[in-house]
């Protein structure tokens, strides 16, 4: 596709400092909200509920490398990958990472994330709502090991849990 | 609530939800029927080991459900409480979802503990409210004291690598563990030659078999505990030059006290020795002509006598002087005078065994000392020594040459001789007869005569 319009590059967040002096680089959860649940509401009219899950989990994955490149990188090892996770999401108020399990050597993780920006305080739709999370996380696991990880989310706010809980495997190995 | 919905307890007849055959409740006692589920649901909730639910109560599927839900949070709630943080909690909603939270913060922090362990103390916990506090206050006090044992390792490590001395730590099994950079000044190698090598392959040769064997005599736990002050060797270096070290052990422990190997500090004593040899050399011998001074010599004297009485060897003296050496300095000086000492020191040297002792014990007095030998040797000695100076030449500075003779007294030590003294009396006496006899002549004392 030569002629794209949206290709995505970090420098399209644009420089909000000078753009909004006033208002500054916050905004109500809400709003952000409304945008990713109205999306959700027109993809899935055109596209239908599985298709509008993966382009949401790409458009995770796309944020996810791109974070991970901006706000993460370097990292040398899985605890400082953790480390770094934790606090950029918590300082930028996404939400609390925690690790249940992390093993390197078989691929597998176990990771939680409370107060989610999506889904935390959802009523309960008995389904897990957090694909785009799943693209984020997996782009994150693949940046620091190379490796091509699936992330799906097993226990969601929106299914009646207090967290967000993801389960991580390597789908190829690199 | 449940029994608002419908009816707690339709009247079904015989069978229930789990297919065990149920009493019927009678349909006008509600009452009944709600003490029987709130009895079932109080037991599950307070007692250990609950009955199973009342048959009566299993005809109503959403009871059963919720029993079921209860029951399986109780589960939960009590594996949680025994530290098993797997089981799994299958249903939704508040509770469910709470306990799945608790599970997973839970789980988080036994991965955090697990990472402490090893060596990440940047984990901090925000779940736990006092808890947290107490975790993070020891994280932080593992991380503060981590960071002080690093700096302190930083500075030992760099006062170590720093060092002019040459640090070196070996295991008991007598390989080199570590030594510091200063290998390189001391002996010439660079410290991967020697890490992970036993003393036997860098000691390899003859003159460090001393050396290596004391250390080795030290390398058990036990035998750590009565280490020697210091080592004194001579070790060599790559380029195959000597230096002497003097090496100080100490035991190496481990953080729990057990003696793990040797630490050593080696260092280089050479410009010691050299003064150490100075000083003997200047204590032990005669600065005019470099053979053995009266005192020293008196001092080898009285061990070689112990030793002949104590073996049977013989032992024999000579005692030269210069023959009418006032009148060579008084005609050619003092210059000649100490020229002509000197030459008897280097020649006389010459002229015996490596086992006799020369030495000058008086102004123009020389003697010499032999072990394990008779008179008559010792006669033959004398006259040989006797004749040498007569025959030398001494060529002065002047151009003049001139010549010097000695008188020699003889003495072996008879075994009334129990002190050096008494041998040398009897050589001075045959000494004595020399000079008087006219000089340039050997005189001796034989056992009989004395």
């Amino acid at each position: 596709m030569p002629d794209r319009k949206y290709a995505f590059s970090w420098e399209l967040l644009g420089d909000i400092d000078l753009g909004r002096p006033n208002l500054g680089p916050l905004l109500r959860l809400e709003l952000y909200r409304l945008m990713q649940f109205t999306f959700r509401d027109v993809l899935e009219r055109h596209y239908g509920s599985d298709m509008t899950d993966q382009l949401f989990r790409e458009a995770g994955w796309l944020a996810g490398k791109a974070f991970y490149d901006h706000q993460i990188a370097p990292v040398e090892s899985l605890n400082e990958l953790v480390r770094k996770t934790q606090e950029a999401l918590r300082t930028l108020q996404m939400g609390i990472l925690r690790v249940e399990e992390a093993d390197l050597n078989t691929g597998k993780f176990v990771l939680t994330v409370e107060e989610d920006l999506d889904c935390s305080g959802l009523p309960e739709l008995d389904f897990e709502t957090c694909k785009y999370d799943e693209g984020f996380l997996s782009a994150i696991l693949e940046s620091f090991t190379g490796n091509r990880y699936e992330v799906r989310e097993v226990e969601c706010w929106c299914t009646g849990g207090r967290s967000c809980r993801f389960a991580a495997k390597v789908v190829e190995q690199v | 609530m449940l029994v608002h919905r419908r009816p707690l307890l339709p009247v079904c007849g015989q069978g229930g939800g789990t297919g065990v055959s149920a009493q019927p409740v009678p349909e006008d006692d509600g009452t009944r029927a709600l003490d029987l589920a709130v009895a079932a649901l109080d037991d599950l909730i307070r007692n250990r080991f609950p009955k199973n639910l009342p048959e009566a109560l299993q005809v109503h599927p959403e009871f059963v459900q919720l029993y079921a839900n209860i029951k399986e949070l109780r589960e939960v709630v009590a594996a949680i409480t025994a530290g098993d943080l797997s089981r799994r909690v299958t249903q939704k909603g508040f509770c469910a979802g709470s306990l799945r939270s608790l599970q997973s913060k839970l789980r988080h922090l036994t991965w955090q503990t697990q990472m402490i362990a090893a060596g990440d103390f940047s984990q901090r916990v925000d779940f736990l409210g006092e808890f947290s506090t107490a975790f993070n206050s020891m994280t932080a006090a593992l991380a503060k004291a981590k960071a002080d044992l690093e700096d302190s390792e930083r500075r030992y490590r760099l006062l170590a690598e720093n060092v002019r001395d040459m640090i070196i730590t070996l295991g008991f099994d007598g390989q080199v563990m570590w030594v510091s950079p200063s290998i390189g000044g001391l002996l010439g190698y660079t410290q991967e030659e020697w890490v992970g090598h036993t003393i036997d392959e860098i000691f390899a040769y003859p003159s460090a078999q001393t050396y290596k064997e004391t250390l080795k005599r030290y390398m058990t736990p036990d035998n750590t505990a009565n280490l020697p002050p210091t080592l004194e060797a001579q070790l060599v270096r790559k380029d195959g030059s000597t230096v002497w070290t003097e090496t100080s052990l100490s035991a190496l422990t481990d953080g729990e006290g057990n003696r793990t190997g040797l630490v050593g500090v080696v260092r280089d004593i050479s410009d010691r020795k050299r003064i150490q040899d100075d000083l003997y050399r200047l204590a032990t011998t005669d600065a005019l002509t470099g053979a053995l001074n009266r005192r020293h010599f008196w001092q080898l004297s009285n061990q070689e006598v112990q030793r002949s009485i104590r073996y049977g060897h013989p032992l024999s003296l000579i005692i030269m002087d210069v023959d009418h050496f006032k009148s060579f300095n008084d005609t050619y000086g003092h210059a000649a005078g100490d020229l002509v000492l000197r030459t008897l020191a280097q020649v006389g040297q010459k002229c015996i065994r490596a086992t006799d002792v020369l030495a000058r014990i008086g102004g123009e007095e020389f003697t010499v000392l032999l072990p394990s030998v008779c008179l008559d040797g010792a006669i033959s000695v004398a006259e040989r020594l006797r004749r040498t100076f007569e025959e030398l030449r001494i060529r002065l500075d002047s151009g003049e040459t001139i010549s010097f003779t000695v008188s020699a007294g003889v003495a072996e030590r008879t075994p009334a001789d129990r002190t050096f003294e008494d041998l040398f009396r009897a050589a001075d006496t045959a000494l004595y007869e020399a000079k008087n006899g006219g000089r340039n002549r050997i005189c001796f004392r034989r056992a009989e005569d004395r």
